[in-house]
């Protein structure tokens, strides 16, 4: 008997050998396999490979390395997920914030192009809802290039600091505005963010106290005039009749009257600009007859401008402060006067509803137009300033528009240029009580 | 609150076993790390290890922190709130 291998000749053990050395190459394949996942796994977290003598196949096996930096994978995708909630958050934060500021604000990178803009900027300076993302701030906001010195941007970029530009005009209204680099490490300019400031009222605030300073100049200088030109006359002129010197003193008295009334009406606007309002005290007026006593007091322009009354014939009691609802006739009197030519009828209606009672003063002047009407009752305003022949403080409408707010009561003014004007005024009446 | 300290001595293990195995205790104690409610100290003598462990501990929103003792490193694990 030939000497070999026990069973080498026998076919199945050959088969089972070779499906042995088969499984043990799958088995190589399968380690390799899992060293190299390991690996690039381990390439991601930022270490080195794993090499065969650090940690043999049984040992890969037993730390479990794949369950590991799965896990750890699974942390730092928590991580990342929370700081990304956190950048959306801070993200949306800063944008609300962005949008909120009364600024509009625009940011442009160093060639212009716009990179963003908020809601602001978007309807007081664009206009319209468009995309103007990479469009340059010049083509969307200048008409014609500027020069240097009336662009803020070209002056950030010359000098690498903030800069300002007061009262620059852009699409009708007036702006100062700012603007400031935001600078990469190195510290070259990356954006530029600008903001506007409009300060179109404030200027419109300025130019209206400037006119008014003018006009109160001229509205107490007048009647001062008067009262000491009839004074030196009483003074140093010759002597005058009894009746003709009752007649200067009279009128002395009627312009110093009208002194006292402008001087009452800055105090009134003053209080009320204060935040300390007028002392009220509120008691049942008959409205009808407080009409008839302000039209008494225009006794003089009456011959001028002849007063219609239609008014209850069971009279009209409003609860209100007697001196403030006088103070709403005589200054809706005085403008519906003041504002007529000569024999304009001037009209005076009283009517008690079932809620109000509904006072209107209407004439046939000159009348008002709507954007006039729109201001009517802003301080210092005056609907004709370039009518200098009307006098007037422009504080009048925006007394009147207070005392009707404090009666709880509305106000609505009708106008037709060359027309005339009404105005209407609701004071709400006390329901009586039901038992 | 008083904080846990665990400790985890891998000294005479090289990366990137040291790696692995800090990252096995982290994943093990993650929410009590988290919360600041324990820290954790590896003791490890391999000097790679010591630039491959606070990177991976960064990415999973801890802080880490190394100091040299005598002839190996002391890396401390907290919540970055911590400042281990």
């Amino acid at each position: 008997m030939t000497s070999h291998e026990p069973f080498s000749d026998v076919p199945e053990v050959e088969r089972l050998r070779a499906e042995n050395q088969r499984l043990q190459a799958l088995n190589r394949e399968a380690f390799d396999y899992i060293r190299a996942k390991v690996n690039d796994l381990l390439d991601v977290v930022g270490t080195r490979t794993l090499r065969p003598e650090e940690l043999d196949n049984q040992s890969l096996v037993a730390l479990d390395p794949i369950g590991i930096v799965a896990t750890t994978f699974r942390h730092v995708l928590e991580n990342v997920r929370e700081t990304n909630r956190q950048l959306q958050m801070a993200h949306s934060e800063i944008q609300t914030i962005f949008d909120t500021v009364g600024s509009a604000t625009l940011v442009v990178d160093r060639q212009r192009r716009i990179v963003s803009l908020n809601r602001q900027a978007t309807k007081l300076l664009i206009g319209h809802d468009g995309d103007v993302i990479g469009q340059c701030c010049n083509q969307v906001l200048c008409e014609a290039d500027p020069a240097p010195e009336e662009c803020v941007f070209l002056q950030v970029m010359n000098s690498g600091r903030e800069a300002i530009i007061r009262g620059r005009p852009l699409r009708g209204r007036f702006f100062d505005v700012i603007a400031a680099p935001i600078c990469e490490e190195d510290g070259q300019i990356l954006h530029v963010v600008m903001a506007y400031h409009d300060v179109t009222e404030a200027r419109q605030v300025e130019k209206m106290k400037s006119e008014f300073v003018s006009t109160a100049a001229h509205e107490l200088r007048s009647p001062l005039a008067t009262i000491m030109g009839y004074a030196d006359l009483l003074l140093n002129g010759p002597e005058q009749r009894p009746e003709q010197t009752r007649d200067y003193l009279g009128l002395i008295l009627n312009r110093s009257e009208h002194l006292a009334h402008i001087v009452s009406d800055l105090l009134d606007i003053s209080r009320i600009e204060a935040g300390e309002g007028l002392k009220l005290t509120f008691e049942p007026c008959r409205l009808d007859l407080l009409c008839r006593e302000a039209a008494w007091g225009h006794e003089d322009a009456s011959d001028r401008h002849p007063i219609e009354f239609d008014l209850p014939a069971d009279g009209a009691v409003v609860e209100g402060d007697h001196y403030a609802l006088t103070q709403i006739l005589e200054n809706l009197l005085s403008n519906a006067i003041k504002y007529s030519p000569q024999g304009g009828t001037i009209r005076i209606d009283v009517r008690n509803e079932p809620t109000c009672c509904e006072l209107a003063v209407a004439d046939h002047g000159m009348g008002m137009t709507s954007d006039q009407i729109e201001h009517v009752f802003e301080k210092f305003y005056r609907a004709n300033t370039s009518n200098t022949g009307v006098p007037g403080t422009g504080l009048g409408m925006t007394i009147v528009k207070y005392l009707v707010d404090a009666h709880n009561g509305q106000i609505a003014i009708a106008s037709t240029p060359g027309a005339g004007t009404t105005v209407r005024i609701r004071f709400p009446v006390k329901q009586p009580i039901s038992e | 609150m008083t904080i846990e300290n665990i400790e985890l001595d891998i000294r005479g293990q090289v990366c990137p076993s040291c790696l692995l195995l800090t990252l096995r205790d982290i994943n093990k104690h993650h929410s009590a790390l988290s919360e600041g409610r324990v820290r954790l100290t590896v003791l490890i003598d391999s000097r790679d290890a010591t630039s491959t462990i606070p990177p991976a501990v960064k990415n999973m929103g801890l802080a880490a922190q190394v100091d040299k003792v005598e002839d190996y490193y002391r890396v401390v694990i907290a919540r970055p709130e911590e400042r281990p």
